[in-house]
């Protein structure tokens, strides 16, 4: 049978505030056990939540930058049940009235564009983390431990339609994400350290058929490796049902990276029944289209935008726009170069080819090299002022990266300028010839790799700094 | 609606309570009672109107998104019946 | 029997100022008093003797030094044990919290420290402020001084004992339905719940969220103004807490009319005694030109019904982290983790608690939530609406604190039986509304208490009307207990 995959994603967002969303604890990572705790985010008795404000904004944001309604009237919820992980016995959450709804954002997967429905973004706050002790494995563990620095960490969870088709769809719905709330500076998309975590729910139906198929709901997919792979396994475990005959059961199931696949985490406590009511201990949430407006005209410029500005402004192509806008930092870095005076096309391609593998090869990142963006301005002005060519630049730019000295520097220094004086490069160019009689000869026989030869001749002979122009015009000025 | 036990029992298990045999039938009844009284509720019209989940309305509280550090970091644990590196020690989760 | 004990708050200050007593004197003399009759009454769980004095020595140097003292700045305290103390054990009367210490104050200590009142010692409560007796408590019941066999009310019994047994000029309680006003009523004192929002939640022992509010209680209305206006003002940690209010409530308004509504739907359910009383009491305040004036809030009659669903909905919430993970009480043998939360949970509460975590757990579950839960806070809207209606015409509406006098331990078995007796009460919690029960008459030598209810925010207009009446009805607060 010709199946159809059915998948919607929810992905926790965490916001990157200074402080958690109920009190004042830091709410950075630490890894030492239970240092950013308080008595309210530790759940004492009599203590009350207060709302972080900016957590307010960094959704308005996220819901803005994905086309969603902002409410107007939002509350907050008490979602109740049990954990160690969590203090109150109640998650601070939002239940039928989160904060942005019904808005969309576009993928674009080999060439082909989608629109994916974005249900709700809702804010709550996270659990704290159990260790269990003498195993990795929850169910092997004798003992658990709670460390509740996480606790009240402020979250917005993303929740798409089940509009994706694809688990290369998934990926390029969750890149993106990640790309809009990183441009947007809410969070650090850190997928390592949980900063962005992702659920997926996943069903298949005969192709043609309208009615949703039963889905399972696959957590701990903690990169985008990690989505791809574990939507793909389980699809095919639920084919695999399907086409014996079987029924699919609703559940949620656990993704293990290390034998790429999926597990069922029912539990025998199956009373779920998370009773949620409007918090009481906190106001309902009014944002009026002042306060929108405000947010609005505050967001940066996402990928889309900046996209389609450097194609239509710059003249850069779609697929360099679309290179130099995956990363914030780049793109940063790119905008930043260009303001100095370099050209955005040559930019482009030095940053994405030579400046990021030089980085890659050295195992950094952008914001730990010497390297500025005027400094990249000056390599590359120095390029198109054929001041040296592009391949003495090549050979200098790890020193300016290591250094962080300015090529012009460089250049003199090393005595690398390249050499446009035609009586100078013409002595070099009569040397070569008068030592190469019999290439002459194969030249006048026609051969061209002969002159090819030659030009590499002359530019050792001038230690690579003879322009490369001059020569090319020279030697036919000679030979003819 | 009357309340039996078995729904009583659904209660405690939501509300992680452990009830005997003697303490099941009496708050079954004890609950049943109350209902059957709250049951009066059901004849006011409410159409048409919205619920109040504060006493008073109010709205738009915040704080500041600023760090303070609280400084009894070890008193809270002091409270715990079971403290191991600094964590809140809790018995196996899974027992099967 | 000291008579330093009888005085009233305000007078105890004019004295400091005066130089006629010292903080340490008076302080020592309530906390005699207390170790003198607290094993027959019960009414302290735990006494800070020595915090206490060392507060009331810093007051007595500023009294040397002619300092000017603030608004009953030294006036020793009594505090319901179920506001957070920082150092100071804070229970509940519940075996779940018997050993929790907190690290921190609630906003009302805060005040009080601020304002060197001596704290004498924490007040015993109906477990987790769930009852209208004081017999829920963990730590055995509190007896009225009126007569030890009766009940003092509750939830705050140990409070309003505390001040009519002699054992402190003030106290604080907390109102969740009644819990201050009905002991005040049975014990034959002013308690006062103000308007919700007036006085920080932060560090209060959460009952029911949206309707808990901690209050003064006092021997008279003065004093009841006074320590409200101590304890009240806005706070940046509760996110309930009213802002922009005048914290002054001693203020007295006099106003030329005064018009009063007497709710209907309260008559029926009267004892034929305390309607007697109140009706005697009626004409007394009629003649002297109040205004009286039938009316009907419709939406009362399901006060009960609103309230068993609403207020046991959030505790068994705000109840939930009670788990035995952080604090309180943990069953040591349990080996597993469900285990370890069901039978510390079980074995930490008592009946009552379950019970009502049990109801609450109903209200709010998948098919009920919108019968039970959405339902009563409808009636809450409509509620609300009915008082506004009520005070467009009225200045306060008047009934009495209960429909019977005080009632013997052991006597309201029934649990739906006890929750009558919170039919006058429960309102002003369920419209935020301020409330006050003043005494005004007696059945059988027990004292009984009226019930004045004011709008939203008019907690000083109450004051003002409640002064007006005491200075009418006159009543004497002496009970016999005061000669032992
Ligand atoms: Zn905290």
């Amino acid at each position: 049978m010709n199946w159809e995959i059915v998948i919607g994603l929810e992905i926790h967002a965490q916001m990157s505030t200074k402080s958690k969303l109920m009190c004042n604890c830091d709410a950075s990572f630490t890894s030492e056990a239970n240092t950013h705790i308080c008595p309210i985010c530790t759940g004492q008795p009599g203590m009350l939540p207060v709302i972080n404000k900016q957590v307010v904004e960094s959704a308005m944001m996220i819901g803005l930058a994905t086309k969603c309604n902002i409410r107007k009237l939002n509350e907050f919820a008490r979602k109740n049940y049990f954990y160690p992980d969590l203090p109150k016995g109640y998650q601070i959450s939002q239940y039928d009235k989160p904060i942005c709804e019904n808005g969309s954002l576009e993928i674009d997967v080999n060439g082909v564009k989608r629109t994916i429905g974005i249900t709700r973004i809702h804010m709550e706050e996270d659990a704290g983390k159990l260790v269990h002790a003498g195993s990795d494995n929850i169910k092997d563990a004798s003992y658990s431990l709670a460390d509740l620095n996480r606790s009240s960490v402020p979250l917005c969870e993303i929740v798409s339609e089940p509009d994706l088709r694809s688990a290369e769809e998934a990926t390029a719905y969750a890149q993106k994400i990640r790309q809009i709330v990183r441009y947007l500076g809410v969070c650090d998309g850190n997928m390592e350290e949980g900063s962005l975590r992702c659920d997926a729910n996943i069903s298949v139906r005969p192709k043609g058929q309208t009615t949703l198929g039963t889905k399972t709901e696959v957590k701990n997919l903690n990169s985008f490796k990690a989505i791809e792979k574990a939507i793909n396994i389980e699809v095919e475990r639920q084919i695999d049902i399907l086409e014996e005959g079987g029924e699919i059961v609703q559940e949620t199931r656990h993704y293990n990276e290390a034998t790429n696949s999926t597990k069922s985490m029912r539990s025998k406590e199956d009373a779920h029944d998370y009773r949620y009511f409007p918090d009481p201990d906190l106001v309902p949430l009014l944002i009026d289209d002042a306060w929108i407006k405000k947010v609005q005209d505050a967001l940066p410029e996402l990928p889309e935008e900046k996209k389609n500005r450097y194609m239509n402004s710059l003249s850069l192509s779609e697929y360099d726009a679309n290179v130099i806008t995956v990363e914030k930092e780049t793109v940063a870095f790119f905008e930043e170069t260009i303001s100095f005076g370099a050209k955005p096309k040559d930019t482009v391609n030095w940053i994405m080819s030579e400046v990021l593998g030089t980085l890659n090869q050295k195992g950094i990142e952008l914001s730990q090299t010497k390297l500025t963006p005027k400094l990249l301005a000056e390599l590359l002005i120095l390029i198109d002022k054929n001041t040296i060519s592009g391949k003495i630049a090549k050979t200098i730019l790890p020193q300016i990266i290591e250094t962080g000295e300015n090529a012009e520097k460089i250049v003199a220094e090393k005595g690398l300028a390249q050499v446009s004086d035609q009586g100078e490069i013409k002595k070099i160019v009569e040397a070569v010839i008068n030592e190469n009689a019999k290439v002459i000869e194969d030249i006048k026989g026609g051969n061209p790799k002969a002159m090819g030869f030659l030009v590499g001749q002359i530019m050792k002979r001038s230690a690579g700094k003879a322009n490369p122009g001059i020569v090319n015009e020279l030697l036919n000025e000679l030979l003819s | 609606m009357t309340i039996d036990k078995k729904t009583v029992e659904h209660l405690a298990k939501l509300s992680r309570l452990r009830f005997s045999d003697n303490e099941l039938v009496s708050f079954t009844k004890s609950l049943d009672d109350i209902f059957q009284y709250a049951n009066s509720l059901q004849k006011v019209n409410t159409d048409g109107i919205s619920p109040s989940a504060h006493a008073i309305p109010l709205q738009n509280v915040f704080k500041e998104d600023e760090v303070i550090t609280y400084k009894d970091i070890d008193k809270l644990l002091d409270n715990c019946a079971d403290v191991e590196n600094h964590c809140f020690k809790v018995p196996r989760i899974l027992t099967n | 029997m000291n008579d330093i004990l009888k005085l009233t708050a305000i007078e105890i200050s004019k004295k400091y100022q005066t130089k006629e007593l010292s903080c340490s004197e008076v302080t020592k003399a309530f906390l005699d008093r207390i170790s003198a009759t607290n094993t027959e009454l019960n009414s302290f769980v735990s006494i800070s003797e020595k915090t206490a004095l060392e507060t009331a020595k810093i007051v007595d140097e500023k009294i040397a030094k002619s300092q000017r003292l603030a608004l009953l700045e030294g006036v020793p305290i009594a505090i319901k044990d179920n506001m957070c103390t920082s150092g100071v054990a804070t229970t509940c009367s519940s075996k779940m919290l018997a050993n929790f210490v907190p690290s921190y104050d609630a906003t009302v200590i805060e005040k009080i420290r601020n304002n060197n009142m001596p704290i004498l010692g924490k007040t015993n409560m109906d477990e987790f402020a769930m009852g209208s007796s004081t017999e829920t408590s963990f730590f055995g019941s509190t007896k009225n001084p009126w007569n030890t066999n009766t009940v003092p009310g509750g939830s705050s019994g140990g409070s309003a004992v505390a001040i009519s047994a002699l054992q402190a000029p003030l106290a604080l309680g907390s109102d969740t339905g009644g819990s201050i006003r009905q002991p005040a009523s049975f014990c034959g004192i002013v308690g006062m719940k103000p308007t919700y929002g007036v006085v920080s939640r932060y560090g209060l022992i959460a009952f029911a969220s949206s309707l808990d509010q901690i209050g003064p209680f006092s021997k008279n209305i003065d004093d009841s103004a006074a320590l409200l206006s101590v304890i009240s003002g806005y706070d940046h940690k509760d996110s309930t807490s009213q802002p922009n209010i005048d914290t002054d409530f001693t203020k007295i308004s006099s106003q030329k009319e005064i018009k009063i509504g007497l709710p209907k739907e309260f008559f029926a359910n009267l004892d034929p005694k305390v309607k007697e009383l109140y009706q005697d009491t009626i004409s007394i305040l009629s003649k002297e030109g109040i205004i009286f004036e039938e009316t009907e809030l419709p939406s009362l009659e399901q006060g009960i019904s609103t309230y068993y669903i609403v207020a046991p909905a959030e505790a068994s919430s705000n109840l939930a982290r009670f788990d035995g993970v952080r604090y309180g009480y943990r069953n040591q043998e349990a080996k597993s983790l469900v285990d370890m939360m069901e039978l510390s949970r079980s074995e930490g509460f008592g009946a009552e608690v379950k019970r009502r975590i049990l109801i609450g757990t109903y209200v709010l579950s998948s098919g009920y939530y919108d019968a039970y839960y959405k339902k009563a806070q409808q009636v809450r809207t409509i509620m609300k609406n009915d008082f506004q209606k009520a005070f467009s015409k009225y200045d306060l509406l008047l009934s009495p604190t209960t429909p019977t006098p005080p009632f013997s331990f052991g006597e309201k078995s029934n649990p739906l039986e006890m929750y009558m007796n919170d039919i006058m009460t429960i309102p002003a919690n369920l419209a935020g509304i301020p409330a006050l029960s003043m005494p005004f008459g007696k059945s059988n030598n027990l004292p009984m208490g009226i019930h004045l209810m004011g709008n939203l925010l008019e907690d000083q207009k109450l004051f003002s009307i409640a002064k007006k009446i005491e200075q009418i009805l006159g009543f004497n607060i002496q009970n016999p207990y005061w000669e032992k």
